[in-house]
């Protein structure tokens, strides 16, 4: 069989967000938060001294974002479900503002992801952050490669036999 | 009518006792941790998760302990448990094509990009009860290459329906049945809500009504995926996406030979499944499903069940059912009781020779 | 939103979001169950010029299904809503289901009124009142016989809260925020209100 090309249009994702390259960063750090374990991103937050002085201006509170999909996988959304999400908004003496969302309730782990985030704004913090999350990344592609290994082994090519008719 | 009924609170109380007791079974054997359930009950978990409509593998876990193992209670408790939380907003919708893939299969096209993965499957197993379960290391490989969805992949041939003719509709507000009541005829959106939160036994026995001949569609699986996607919402004080984590779905789309219509050439049209978790067979059944209740839709006579949308969904919801059903065990001795008298006042002038009154007989049926 | 608008918006919330809550929605619904009584609102700090007590009723009962109609005066308090209720902000008065108004002269139109079939979905109003000037007699459910209640209605106010009346079952409810202090007092769409001064 010949592969055609993947339609772009078909698997076109979402627009992209800003090109802002601060925001990029943000979200990129927010991103590896909330997929890091737990552990990690309270290690992360317990190694910053001073710990930070800041006030918490929302939450932490677990509340329920709606998962939606897409009809047939790429058309029009639906609604499939919830999910519990765990978020936090704090603001540090120094005046930053940060917020952490993750899934499930897990409350502290919101707070720590939305102070990260605050300090990450801070000259201070800035790069000690950045290289935990760079270690965090890393750990995270580690085990997703060796998921995605072991999926492989089990790929498989079934050979479609000649009708014995005759 | 309902009539209240009162007392029986020390039964109650040493009921619930005695279920207490009876749930954590003999106390010489440890007792059963929700990681346990969690990490070993894995598809209890995502069938509670699916049709609890919440994903929290956690929560489904302890809702498995509690409920002694009965998967509906379970889904019960779930319920009952996100109508406390607030709803902070609705993902984006995910991205079944960029999924972390951990099964892949097409029934119908044997070649494709990223390959076929079995994954951790049930499938070609001997289904030979083996009281010892051990577990090698699995092999591994070399990874594979991205997944696009087999429908992607093949649909610009025009041989099957595209996903959605009105790129206006990519953009549209879903509909949400936990918000707004149900009126037929359902759009398509909310009917796949309803599925996905729908009863797995439910659907596999419409499913499997529709390929015994009762609304025959004629399908295939053009695919089946599991496997993890990242959900992102929008914070609106933030300006931009964040992801919230990641999640484990099942995909199934099913293509089924469609002659043709007025507006339509003919094609392979499709049905859909999406449902938490790793919950296969329901994924199917619900892509099945949402075929058949697209009768009306592809000008297909409705003729049976599993294309009749009051029908199907009406009674997919397993709480709701559940309610319905076991509400029956409850007292309704005032109920019985005004039945029992009119019985005897129906055989008394039937005794008597004398035909029922019309008054009578209508009473009789309320 | 840039950071001067975020600063201002993460301040001003309850102070003990759950039970100032808890204390507000009852001051709401003891207001709008006995039209004309005033009752305290606890404490809140949304963006000036809306007032303490529209804020805390906000806080109180818009989240993120209840869009909300903000008076063009009020435009400075919209992220400070939707960051703590999770409510969207609309222009269209037709979409809100709770509008924050300058006064009951001000009203925007085409706010809904609900329909027969589903009265609740109409439009809440939270308006400031000035809690002296005219004595009006109340009547209706949740009053026994009358009630007298010193605000300073307009007759075209009262009018038009008479016509609003007329709608029932359809027709808007109103939450009045005393000026003067954070105490709220409920118009519901069955109170019938008189002057009975001039």
């Amino acid at each position: 069989m010949t592969r055609p090309a993947p339609d772009p249009a078909a698997t076109a994702p979402d627009p992209a967000p800003a090109p802002d390259p601060a925001i990029a960063s943000r979200q990129a750090l927010l991103r590896t938060l909330a997929l890091a374990e737990a552990d990690e991103v309270l290690a992360t937050l317990g190694a910053i001294d001073p710990a930070p002085d800041y006030t918490v201006v929302r939450g932490p509170e677990v509340g329920l974002v709606m998962v939606r999909g897409r009809i047939g996988g790429g058309g029009a959304p639906f609604n499939a479900g919830e999910a519990t999400v765990a978020r936090c908004t704090v603001k540090l003496a120094s005046g930053e503002v940060g917020f952490g969302h993750v899934m499930g309730r897990d409350e502290t782990r919101a707070k720590a992801i939305a102070l990260l985030d605050a300090l990450a704004q801070t000259a201070a913090h800035a790069e000690t952050i950045a290289a935990a999350a760079r270690a965090m990344d890393a750990a995270r592609t580690a085990r997703e490669a060796a998921r995605a290994a072991e999926v492989a082994a089990t790929r498989v090519d079934f050979f479609t036999m000649v009708r014995g008719e005759d | 009518m309902y009539v209240a009924v009162k007392g029986g609170a020390a039964a109650i109380a040493n009921a619930h006792r005695l279920l207490a007791k009876d749930r954590r079974g003999d106390p010489a054997v440890p007792e059963l941790t929700a990681e346990q359930i969690a990490g070993q009950l894995t598809l209890a978990v995502d069938r509670v998760m699916a049709e609890g409509s919440l994903y929290d593998p956690e929560l489904a876990a302890i809702a498995i302990r509690q409920a002694r193992g009965d998967l509906i209670e379970a889904i019960f408790l779930v319920r009952a448990f996100r109508t406390t939380l607030p709803r902070l907003g609705a993902s984006r919708p995910v991205d079944t094509a960029a999924m972390a893939i951990e099964r892949r299969i097409s029934a119908t096209f044997k070649d494709l990009p990223g390959g076929q993965v079995l994954g951790p499957t049930f499938d070609y197993t001997h289904r030979l009860i083996e009281p010892d379960l051990g577990a090698e290391p699995p092999a591994t490989a070399d990874p594979l290459g991205p997944a696009p969805r087999v429908t992607d992949v093949l649909g610009h041939e025009g041989l099957v329906e595209p996903d959605a003719a009105d790129p206006a509709a990519r953009d549209a507000e879903p509909g949400d049945l936990t918000r707004e009541p149900l009126v037929s005829p359902l759009p398509r959106d909310v009917r796949l809500q309803a599925l996905a939160r729908g009863d797995e036994g439910w659907l596999l026995g419409l499913a499997y009504s529709t390929q015994r001949g009762y609304g025959r569609n004629h399908p295939f699986v053009g695919e089946i995926r599991t496997g993890a996607v990242e959900l992102e919402l929008d914070v609106p004080e933030l300006g931009f996406p964040v992801t919230l984590g990641t999640m484990t779905l099942t995909e199934c789309q099913m293509v089924n030979q469609f002659h043709g219509s007025a507006e339509e050439p003919p094609q392979f049209t499709r049905g859909y499944g999406l449902v938490f978790g790793r919950v296969e067979r329901k994924a199917m059944a619900m892509a099945l499903v949402d075929r058949a209740l697209r009768a009306g839709e592809l000008g297909e006579d409705r003729v049976a069940p599993a294309q009749d949308e009051e029908f199907v969904i009406a009674h997919s919801d397993n709480v709701q059912a559940t309610g319905f059903v076991e509400h029956l065990k409850l007292p309704h001795y005032v109920d019985f009781q005004a039945e029992a008298a009119l019985v005897r006042r129906l055989r008394a002038e039937a005794a008597a020779g004398a035909a029922p009154g019309e008054t009578d007989a209508q009473e009789a049926a309320e | 939103m840039d950071n001067s608008d975020l600063t201002t918006a993460l301040e001003g919330a309850f102070a003990h979001p759950v039970f100032d809550a808890q204390a507000a929605f009852r001051a709401v619904l003891s207001a709008l169950a006995e039209p004309g009584t005033v009752h305290a609102l606890p404490a809140a700090g949304p963006p000036a010029p809306l007032s303490a007590g529209a804020g805390a009723v906000l806080l109180t009962l818009a989240d993120q299904e209840t869009p909300v109609y903000l008076a063009p005066a009020f435009a400075a308090a919209a992220p400070w809503l939707t960051f703590h209720t999770g409510a969207p902000v609309t222009a269209d008065p037709a979409a809100a289901r709770f509008a924050a108004v300058t006064g009951l002269n001000a009203l925007p139109n085409g706010l809904s009124v609900g329909d027969d079939v589903y009265p609740d979905r109409s439009a809440t109003l939270i308006a400031p009142v000035r809690l002296s000037g005219r004595t009006l007699r109340l009547a209706g459910p949740g009053i026994d016989g009358a009630r007298t209640l010193d605000a300073d209605l307009s007759d075209a106010v009262l009018a038009r809260l008479a016509a609003n009346r007329a709608l029932f079952p359809r027709g808007l409810d109103f939450i009045l925020i005393d000026e003067a202090g954070a105490g709220v007092v409920g118009l519901p769409r069955t109170t019938e209100v008189t002057c009975t001064s001039q």
